[in-house]
């Protein structure tokens, strides 16, 4: 049978996934990757240079199906509540389906660092490039300085990493409602749910 | 951090007390520069113990590992930015100034000690899960301390649970993302914008924006 390197690939990179996730990165081997993909050794090499180059690979498909789960669920002629709803809702179910590979994406592959770093970053601006959509539904929005997104996308980021490294998983389907309410912050009217300290505290 | 002193006789006590944590202070220091000249996980005892000018049992009297040592310089980094931000906020009476002047602060230690930033506040965190754990528990100090400001305006009482953790990991992932690109000049430029983010939950956006670009 020819070799079909675009089916191979994927499978050494889904294979690299369960077995770095399982065994942490540093312990993770070529030969290891490549007999969970029921593939010879030689095929590892012949995609992939180094281990690194895998990991770089899993983390950008981790990411890509991360942000189509997120796209998929949200319903654009909804409300916005509604969209950032089911979008948080769609994120935090994938990472809690494979939350061994999430904490190794989150937190071990930026060991690799800059290129991994850089992928990190573009993470956080695609999840910023969704959330600026709510602009569209608020008219208080436009005013928001630009940083709001990123700022929001990348703080939501950071709570789901704090849970993941405390390996809290019960944690994580609690975490829904913190970052749906965390999320709308802003696009609420200015100062809803805020006041000035000359106004006189709630019974 | 309080380290147990080495015994001695009772009059000399405090004197060896005084050396035994100045000789630790200087180790750390020298850790902290070996880290920024030759990164987090490339330095070594032997650099540590040629910047700090002394023998290496004397490093091994103060530390075990290579790692504990390093752990100590970042415990020193992160309370240097933490002692920093409280001086600001106390210079201050208002919350809204006290915000200002405490992320301006950050922000400033950060560029002026950027190699020192990149080691102890990214590359720690990413050889070492006990690095990672002191950042993340840095974030949670900041975050408590940010969350006085609900004592300021009653209303804020509802905001979510989650909205101080949110905005500081935030902020320090994309000050972190100008650090990585070793482009800390830009920091400073973002301070303005940052105030305002952090203020909008407490004030609402409009006077957010004033009290930011009063």
């Amino acid at each position: 049978m020819p070799r079909d390197p675009q089916r191979e690939r994927e499978l050494l990179v889904d294979a690299f996934t369960k077995v770095a996730a399982e065994r942490g990165y540093a312990k993770t081997t070529a030969g290891e990757v490549a007999a969970a993909a029921g593939l010879p050794r030689s095929a590892f090499y012949a995609e992939f240079s180094d281990k690194r180059q895998c990991l770089l690979a899993a983390y950008d498909r981790f990411f890509a199906s991360l942000i189509e789960e997120i796209e998929a669920s949200m319903d654009l002629t909804a409300a916005w509540a509604e969209q950032v709803g089911t979008g948080a809702a769609a994120a935090l179910s994938f990472v809690i389906e494979r939350v061994d590979a999430a904490r190794l994406f989150a937190v071990e592959a930026l060991a690799v660092g800059p290129p991994a770093v850089d992928r990190y970053q573009a993470a956080i601006q695609r999840i910023a490039g969704l959330l600026r959509y709510g602009r569209a539904y608020s008219a208080q929005a436009a005013a928001l300085p630009p940083l709001t997104e990123p700022v929001l996308a990348a703080g939501a980021v950071s709570l789901v990493t704090s849970v993941l490294l405390a390996e809290d998983q019960a944690a994580l389907p609690r975490l829904e409602s913190q970052l749906l309410e965390v999320l709308l912050l802003p696009y609420a009217g200015a100062g809803e749910g805020a006041g000035s300290p000359s106004e006189p505290a709630p019974l | 951090m309080r380290r147990d002193v080495p015994a001695g006789e009772p009059q000399r006590r405090s004197e060896a007390a005084s050396g035994y944590a100045e000789e630790r202070e200087r180790l750390v220091a020298a850790v902290a520069k070996a880290a920024a000249e030759h990164g987090y996980s490339a330095l070594t005892i032997e650099q540590v113990v040629q910047y700090a000018g002394v023998p290496r049992d004397v490093f091994d009297a103060h530390f075990q590992s290579k790692e504990q040592a390093l752990v100590a310089a970042q415990d020193a980094f992160l309370e240097r930015l933490w002692l920093d931000a409280l001086h600001a906020c106390d210079e201050r009476e208002d919350w809204p100034l006290k915000v200002r002047a405490g992320l301006a602060a950050i922000l400033s230690s950060l560029v002026e000690a950027s190699a020192l930033a990149r080691v102890f506040a990214i590359e720690a965190c990413t050889a070492s899960l006990a690095a990672a754990e002191r950042q993340f528990a840095t974030l949670d100090q900041f975050a408590a301390l940010l969350r006085e400001g609900r004592r300021s305006y009653p209303v804020a009482e509802s905001l979510p649970d989650a909205t101080e953790r949110a905005l500081v990991g935030g902020i320090a992932s994309i000050v972190s993302g100008h650090l990585l690109m070793e482009d800390p000049q830009a920091i400073p430029s973002l301070e303005t914008e940052l105030v305002e983010l952090v203020l909008i939950p407490y004030l609402g956006e409009a006077d957010a924006r004033r009290m930011a670009s009063s």
